[in-house]
């Protein structure tokens, strides 16, 4: 009996571990955690990258970043402002629940309920309307340029489930409502949540009856926040995860140098700059504003030694800009992406012809932990900048103070980054940072750049259609803004992504970690 | 004892009334936790809704008065970054840094006491002079840099040990712990060392200085001069006497190290309380924050108490008093 019990034991070991020879898990680290599995509750890149594998939305990106159908099979304008939208047949939820055109207006529902973060980004719909199963008509305020990017970020959830869970409005802070959300959900995305222990552990497993046809090869994914950079690298090198997404710049080299192991790169959609009060009369200490002038602008820009912040901070992890876009993104102009040159003559020459020979005393500010080696660029444009007698006085802040002060108008001289995400469009970037501040546009750009035409374009480029008029609008407001000196820009970001070499990833340039691209050995 | 037990239950009050109050006032200049919600694609609109809605218009004063209300009631609100109520919150995270310091504790009392007692009796021995020489290598190594020192060595170059995490825990009702499995037992390891390295050459440098003092008295002569047994001179009367500064420093530092165990808990990515408390204040999480501070006064002043009781016991003239 005993013998037979041993036999027994054996045998289930040894297929046990054939099982787990054969399952492919990929574990993953990162140094952020998800803030829930609710896609409705916060609009944050890291959270909505991760759970955009569990859930879908009627479009979704492809690995070249261009727009495919994922929940609607198709649509078509009926006129500028109402949009039909045919829904994929025969997809079901994790729960085995079939997708339809409720679930949708559902989504649209909660999402855009009074309160939800995601609120602002369906502003444009005035309502959304059931054809039948499979069809919905969306009818807009407005027309809308950029109507499928948005989508691709809203994702639909199963209005059954989300009743059933008390959960039909997002994750709600003041009363606390939908709390189930916090470590379940169901999709229809290429994974399902198997099991979740918020700060700790996330498991997701793949789904067998996605609709898609499978191109990975991924059964498991366990995803484990490490906060700690050098622990999330000890753990890459000891073999404890496969997978960390942004390896530190200081440890790229030690991963390439270890067997084994790999750092993929791409270029990212972030770029970055500084930006400045163009607006107020005086600047602290100061009994004028030497940046409402663009000479000044342009000197300071042409005292950055771009090419020596990009061979020894960033070491070649970079690209110098002079346009506030990626060439990932549609719409790029290259004829226009080219900098005004590395000048410290030209630099001292325009200082002069606006009046400040000896230069003058500039308060910086900088956020220490929010862009790759902020601190190091900001450290170094100081002395760049004392070269042509500017004194610049170097604050560095905690990103969420750094968040909060530079929207309200704090600072005079703060580096900054932006992406354009999640719209992936050049509108997002201008009506955030470009628009003079007034009402929701221009957040980003507190008495900054200014410029009535600008003005009066970036609405046009929200609404326009036809490409052809809104490549021209946006390559005008582009020439614009760099030839005002409007901000000076620095560099495009790479993504240095640290992985087992076991593991084949796409390396997206808006971050997303899309797992049903990804395949193991 | 209930009049001691009475005094020191106003002062525990006091105690969180007062931190929190000063949590309050540094919260305006932590940051906005209204953006770490929303995302940088809020309209101001949207800002100011949640901003309402969350109470964080109104003054400071007020909002401490209303938390103040709530958390007598045991509500301690819901946290921003982790959309949990606090207290569930602080419950999950109770348990693992409670084990990761009892550990931690129970290791530097068992090791430091007799390397003190040793390094006091025979204090020209080599092995002597080494535990001296390496108990001040404890006290002033920074605890990220044994943490790092140990992952690098056990995790990365031997991988015996995993580098982050509690491993698997096991529930027993609300409290989780990671003693009733192996892989959690193996993670317990290098975060307690890296925890109790201090500890250890602490209590070893008190409890030989104590020694070497007692040791000189009266009644120790008088003690070997009625005849008894080295043994009995040293551990009986010599270490009993030289024990209740000892005792008031492990406990104290058992309260320090529940509150401030954050740099072992962030470099082995331990799920504890000082993990969540580093987290909330890079989010500008203020109801985690406020619990977590009124939490941390209330250990402190506990674990106080709980020494005086301790003192009571070993100290027979105390009692008498």
């Amino acid at each position: 009996m005993n013998r037979y019990l041993k036999l027994l034991l054996l045998a289930s070991c040894a297929s046990l571990a054939a099982n787990a020879a054969d399952a492919k898990t990929l574990r993953f680290a990162e140094s952020q955690e998800i803030s829930s599995m609710d896609p409705h509750a916060a609009r944050e890149d890291f959270t909505l990258s991760l759970i955009g594998n569990v859930y879908e939305g009627l479009v979704r990106w492809n690995k070249e970043l261009k727009i495919e159908p994922a929940l609607a099979e198709s649509w078509e304008t009926l006129s500028d402002t109402k949009w039909r939208f045919h829904l994929r047949k025969g997809v079901e939820f994790h729960n085995g629940n079939p997708f339809t055109a409720d679930d949708v207006i559902f989504s649209f529902e909660r999402a855009g309920s009074p309160g939800s973060p995601f609120a602002g980004l369906l502003e444009p719909i005035a309502e959304v309307i059931k054809v039948d199963d499979h069809t919905i008509d969306m009818t807009l305020k407005r027309k809308y340029a950029i109507l499928l990017n948005d989508f691709a970020g809203w994702y639909i959830l199963d209005k059954e489930f989300q009743e059933s869970i008390g959960a039909q409005k997002p994750l709600d802070l003041s009363t606390n409502t939908g709390g189930a959300m916090i470590t379940q959900g169901v999709g229809t995305g290429p994974f399902k949540v198997a099991s979740r222990e918020p700060d700790v552990k996330t498991v997701f497993v793949a789904n067998e009856k996605w609709w898609d046809k499978r191109q990975h090869n991924i059964d498991e994914i366990v995803y484990t926040p490490i906060a700690n950079n050098a622990t999330r690298v000890a753990a890459l090198l000891s073999g404890e995860v496969d997978f960390i997404r942004n390896a530190p710049p200081q440890d790229v080299a030690r991963i390439e140098a270890t067997p084994g192991m790999q750092i993929m790169r791409a270029p990212h959609l972030r770029n970055i700059f500084y930006g400045m009060d163009q607006q107020s009369k005086t600047l602290p200490g100061l009994d004028a504003n030497p940046l409402a002038d663009v000479r000044v602008r342009k000197a300071i820009y042409q005292a950055i030694d771009i090419d020596g912040i990009k061979r020894s901070i960033m070491r070649d992890n970079s690209r110098p800009s002079a346009i506030m876009m990626a060439p990932q993104l549609p719409f790029y102009d290259a004829s226009l992406d080219v900098r005004f040159p590395f000048d410290i003559e030209a630099s001292k020459a325009l200082l002069k012809e606006a009046g400040y020979a000896d230069g003058f005393t500039l308060p910086m500010d900088c956020p220490a932990g929010s862009f790759i080696n902020d601190e190091q660029i900001c450290q170094a444009t100081v002395g760049m900048l004392a070269k042509v007698g500017i004194k610049a006085q170097l604050t560095m802040h905690p990103p969420v103070q750094f968040d909060t002060e530079l929207p309200a108008g704090k600072y005079s001289f703060y580096m900054l980054g932006w992406a354009g995400l999640p719209t992936l469009d050049a509108y997002n970037i201008i009506s955030a940072t470009f628009h003079t501040p007034t009402g929701d546009l221009g957040a980003w750009n507190p008495k900054g750049y200014s410029n009535a035409r600008v003005d009066e374009l970036i609405p046009q480029i929200g609404t326009e259609y036809d490409s052809e008029k809104r490549q021209e609008m946006i390559s005008e407001v582009m020439k614009l803004h760099r030839d005002e000196v409007g901000k000076i820009m620095l560099h495009q970001q790479f993504l240095t992504w640290g992985m087992s070499d076991k593991v084949h990833a796409i390396v997206p340039a808006d971050e997303y970690t899309r797992f049903w691209y990804y395949t193991m050995d | 004892m209930i009049s001691l037990l009475a005094t020191r239950l106003t002062s525990v009050i006091l105690v969180m009334l007062v931190v929190s109050a000063l949590s309050f006032s540094i919260f305006n200049f932590l940051g906005d936790p209204v953006n770490n919600i929303l995302g940088v694609n809020a309209t101001l609109a949207q800002r100011d809704e949640l901003r309402v809605a969350l109470g964080l218009d109104q003054s400071t004063f007020v909002q401490f008065w209303r938390f103040v209300e709530r958390a007598v009631v045991g509500d301690f609100g819901v946290s921003y970054r982790n959309r949990q109520p606090v207290v569930d919150l602080i419950l999950a995270r109770l348990p693992a840094t409670l084990e990761l310091v009892l550990c931690a504790t129970i290791i530097a009392l068992a090791v430091g006491i007799p390397m003190g007692v040793y390094t006091a009796l025979k204090p020209r021995g080599l092995l002597s002079r080494s535990l001296q020489f390496g108990s001040l290598l404890g006290i002033s190594m920074p605890q990220f840099l044994i943490g790092m020192l140990l992952i690098l060595v056990f995790s990365v170059e031997l991988r015996w040990l995993s580098a982050f995490g509690r491993g698997e825990v096991v529930k027993l009702g609300w409290w989780t712990t990671g003693m009733l499995t192996t892989s959690g037992l193996k993670a317990l390891i290098m975060p307690t060392i890296t925890l109790a390295v201090f500890q250890v050459s602490m209590i070893m440098r008190l409890v030989r200085g104590e020694m070497l003092e007692v040791i000189r008295t009266d009644f120790v002569k008088f003690a070997r001069a009625r005849g008894l047994s080295d043994r009995a001179v040293y551990l009986t009367h010599a270490l009993r006497n030289s024990l209740l500064p000892v005792i008031t420093i492990t406990g104290l530092q058992i309260g320090s190290l529940i509150a401030f165990a954050i740099v072992v808990e962030a470099v082995f990515q331990w799920p504890g309380m000082g993990m969540l408390i580093l987290q909330a204040i890079e989010f500008a999480d203020f109801p985690v924050m406020a619990a977590y501070l009124a939490f941390v006064g209330f250990s402190f002043v506990t674990i106080n108490l709980i020494v005086d009781l301790i003192y009571l016991a070993v100290d027979p003239r105390l009692r008498a008093k």
